[in-house]
């Protein structure tokens, strides 16, 4: 993904997500809670170089620190090095396909969270793992139709 | 994009820079109160639409529940229109004896009753993992940092920012924030401080020789003169002697469940 078209793409999906984040984030299954961001950053991670991976998790950590109120260089550094390196994950070679794009959202989701539990560790970190891990599996799986969503619209390469 | 490993880096690290630069901007807001105009910005692009999202599945949920219960509904309105006459009636005295009561304490140098005036609104969005949830009434309607918010079950938090038309709530189950509160049942009320463990576990520090047992209903102090004295706070679950330092660690479970809430009033 690149270019003007990449970019708009992206952010797009991004602010889609933090709307959403705001909006049904409160709903969840057994109270695992999707985090709507996370899944567009996944998503568009997989069609990211290095350099886009970081830029769209940099607006991912601002989007998602500014709704929650929650401290945004903690969410901003998250989001952005877990961007790179899933966007660096590209090099392993792994064709973009539904079951690519649920394990790197549950992959994705897990490394964020557990860099942010890092730089502000929670008061209940076995619940926040727990939670962590319940808010990976549906984000696998909304990454599921948010992924078939975006390569239809950028085609299989990218655009 | 072509892969450049050392310019991808530096790009990294300065993103993070301008992070770090963002945080800090945003930390300086919140200490007077108010949000930073980064995040109000965000906020004022996201908001307009989640709001709308919000009102359409609560809308929703309500129809097909409405659906299912239109009796059970039609005689629970009948009884709340009931209800709503006798609390306008209570209302009128409670009034008249808050207003002899600040009339009483002008006499003293004290300052007036809090909590007089309510101010309803929606929640827009809830964060568990940062123990906040937004609101939809910030300074126009009067708010201000401090104020309780409310439910008809009890106390679910603190307004901790305000911006124009919204405002972050901290909840009680934030671990950070230390509220004073009393357990009323016993004469005179066991007072110390409560504060949240999780979104079902708050936990009250008293001393060793307060009474308390399971099932004590827990209220706010209300010393700080923002929050009222005995809005409920939740019910004592299981208490903790601690020989060691000479108090009692008492586990609260809230009144209100802080997931499901939708509308909340403030007091102030």
């Amino acid at each position: 993904m690149s270019g003007a078209k990449g970019f708009l793409i992206a952010a797009v999906a991004l602010w889609l997500g933090a709307v959403l984040q705001q909006s049904l984030g409160r709903y969840g299954i057994l109270n695992a809670r999707p985090d709507y961001v996370l899944v567009m950053l996944s998503c568009i991670c997989l069609y990211s170089s290095r350099a886009g991976g970081a830029l769209a998790g940099f607006f991912a950590g601002l989007l998602s620190g500014a709704i929650t109120g929650a401290n945004l260089t903690q969410y901003i550094f998250s989001r952005t090095v877990s961007g790179f390196l899933d966007a660096w994950a590209r090099k392993l070679g792994l064709d973009p396909n539904a079951v690519t794009a649920a394990l790197n959202s549950f992959i994705m989701t897990v490394v964020a969270q557990l860099i942010l539990m890092f730089f502000a560790p929670p008061s209940g970190i076995a619940s926040f793992l727990g939670a962590t891990i319940g808010s990976a599996m549906v984000n696998g799986v909304l990454a599921v139709p948010v992924h078939a969503l975006l390569r239809r619209i950028l085609g299989p390469q990218g655009a | 994009m072509r892969e450049n490993s050392g310019r991808d880096f530096i790009y990294l690290l300065v993103l993070c820079a301008l992070g770090a630069m963002l945080g800090r901007m945003q930390t300086n807001a919140r200490a007077r109160g108010q949000f930073d105009r980064v995040s109000g910005f965000v906020r004022s692009t996201v908001n307009p639409p989640a709001e709308g999202i919000s009102r359409l599945s609560n809308s929703t949920s309500a129809f097909f529940g409405g659906l299912f219960g239109a009796s059970e509904l039609t005689a629970e309105n009948r009884r709340l229109k009931q209800l709503e006459i006798i609390a306008r009636q209570y209302g009128e005295t409670v009034d008249r004896l808050n207003r002899e009561v600040d009339s009483l304490r002008a006499l003293i140098d004290l300052a007036p009753v809090a909590g007089r005036t309510k101010v309803p609104a929606l929640v827009l969005g809830y964060f568990p993992n940062e123990n906040r949830v937004t609101i939809s009434a910030g300074r126009s309607k009067g708010l201000k940092t401090g104020l309780a918010v409310v439910t008809g079950e009890g106390l679910v938090g603190i307004v901790q920012t305000v911006g124009e038309s919204e405002s972050q709530v901290s909840l009680i189950s934030d671990p950070n924030r230390k509220i004073g509160a009393l357990v009323i049942n016993r004469d005179p009320p066991s007072a110390g401080l409560i504060t949240g463990e999780n979104a079902s576990t708050l936990v009250l520090s008293l001393d060793a020789t307060m009474p308390v047992e399971n099932g004590d209903t827990v209220a706010t102090w209300g010393y700080s003169g923002l929050l009222p004295r005995g809005i409920p706070i939740g019910r004592v679950n299981q208490v903790y002697n601690d020989p060691t330092t000479g108090s009692k660690r008492v586990e609260v479970f809230p009144n209100v469940s802080l997931g499901s809430i939708r509308e909340v009033v403030v007091l102030k």
